[in-house]
């Protein structure tokens, strides 16, 4: 259980961060998003189950502090983290290059959720134009950002690969 | 990969998925004291207070970075704003003796002057964390007579309206959100349109200004007071760019806000309440 509790204590200090220090780092308006990025990094660390989880819990944190539609963050974060451990175990070799690529995916992917729901929203921004000005620059930034971000949380990722909530699960099996 | 086989991760997954659309629900349909709209107040009141010390923290430096930056950029500006407040005094003195003549005459007719609101200032706390949405944390809530709805200005200029307040922060959605969206008039032709946001971008855009419209560039935009949102004559923006597509009943135009919403310290909360009441949901 405890390690459990680290990593929600690890999403809550990347989401204190996001809240307080990240408006300050913008670059021509663009931020980068720390939640998804440790959303992320468990995801390629502990699996599917540990990286929706901690999505979620980071999702609803941002979501009600500067979210207008609660719920979106949540769903968007629980489906990089479960993307992210998709490919777990094949992601964190030597070369930080391959995390940062993965997590410049996962911004498109996070993101391509809420143009969806922006459009269904009756929202008309041209995409070409989202791309250009949010989605891309985002994507970018969290990617250069990743071995910073990797190598504050890493210390924090005590449990071993596959723990603990499938060993829990494993449990009830 | 073991794991991509695991029905049981699609099952939590597909769960996590319909509780978030759940809460997506509840939050829209709930009314302003609801479970969800607590939870958010909660939120702001707890953070607005680490924001508040980070931004004191971090406002030096930045200020430090921009001068550095902007250093050639400001002799221009110097150089550039005292010729303009040159000018603009000249007109301050013309103007002087039309606003005496105005009331002069409105005091003829009986005119109630419908503006002067009070203001409550506010330092903003928290600026926005997420690309996708633009909304800001003051330092002044119910405690200080801030309610939900009031307008918010700076500059002279609108900058958006209270949606959230706890006892001692509120949040404030600007007028470049997505989710923004406001009744205007452009003060030379008397039109009626709506103000939007879009998506993180300076300008905002003018909607349904008709095809036949004479709006032109430098037009000045105010708020209509339609639906009683906001009180009438608050100073939107400038006209920027007018433009005409082929097929639609509407010009586009481009307007600049009167306020740079991405360098607000602070702001003025005006005592407007309106005539209107969000029953139900937000």
């Amino acid at each position: 259980m405890w390690p459990l509790i680290q990593s929600c204590l690890v999403i809550l200090v990347a989401f204190v961060f996001q809240a307080t220090i990240v408006p300050h780092m913008a670059i021509s308006g663009a931020k980068p998003d720390v939640v998804l990025i440790v959303t992320a990094l468990y995801g390629f660390t502990y699996g599917s189950r540990n990286g929706m989880l901690i999505g979620f819990f980071g999702g609803l944190l941002g979501d009600l502090l500067a979210g207008s539609y609660v719920g979106l963050g949540m769903a968007s974060k629980s489906i990089v983290g479960f993307f992210a451990g998709l490919v777990q175990r094949t992601i964190f070799v030597e070369n930080l290059l391959i995390p940062m690529f993965a997590i410049f995916v996962a911004t498109w992917i996070n993101e391509f959720i809420y143009v969806a729901f922006l459009f269904l929203f009756g929202e008309i921004t041209p995409v070409e134009m989202l791309v250009s000005k949010i989605i891309l620059p985002s994507a970018i930034y969290n990617a250069i950002l990743t071995p910073f971000v990797y190598g504050a949380v890493r210390r924090f990722m005590v449990f071993k690969q596959g723990t603990p909530v499938t060993r829990i699960a494993r449990k009830y099996d | 990969m073991p794991e991509f086989f695991s029905r049981r991760n699609y099952l939590i997954l597909f769960a996590l998925i319909v509780i978030s659309m759940l809460i997506l629900t509840i939050h829209f349909r709930e009314g302003e004291n609801g479970p969800i709209h607590r939870a958010e107040r909660f939120m702001m009141t707890a953070i607005s207070p680490i924001q508040a010390s980070a931004t004191s923290a971090l406002t030096p430096v930045k200020d430090g970075w921009d001068y550095l930056v902007h250093f050639g950029n400001l002799k221009r500006e110097n150089r550039r704003l005292r010729q303009e407040v040159a000018k603009l005094q000249s007109k301050v003195l013309s103007l002087q003796g039309l606003k005496n003549e105005n009331s002069r005459l409105q005091s003829l007719i009986g005119f109630k002057d419908q503006a002067g609101y009070d203001t409550i200032p506010a330092r903003v706390t928290g600026m926005p964390s997420s690309n996708w949405w633009s909304s800001v944390i003051i330092d002044k809530g119910l405690d200080d007579g801030i309610k939900r709805n009031m307008p918010v200005i700076a500059g002279g200029g609108l900058v958006g309206q209270v949606v959230d307040v706890s006892q001692r922060a509120a949040k404030v959605i600007l007028l470049n959100d997505v989710q923004s969206g406001v009744s205007v008039q452009v003060q030379r032709t008397g039109e009626v349109g709506v103000i939007k946001g879009q998506l993180r971008e300076q300008q905002l855009l003018l909607k349904y200004i008709s095809k036949d419209s004479t709006i032109q560039k430098g037009d000045i935009v105010v708020t209509s007071g339609l639906g009683e949102l906001f009180p009438k004559g608050i100073y939107v923006g400038k006209v920027a760019n007018v433009s005409l597509s082929s097929y639609g009943l509407y010009k586009d135009v481009e307007v600049d806000p009167a306020v740079d919403f991405t360098n607000l310290d602070e702001v003025l909360v005006v005592k407007y309440e309106p005539n209107f009441s969000f029953k139900g949901g937000s």
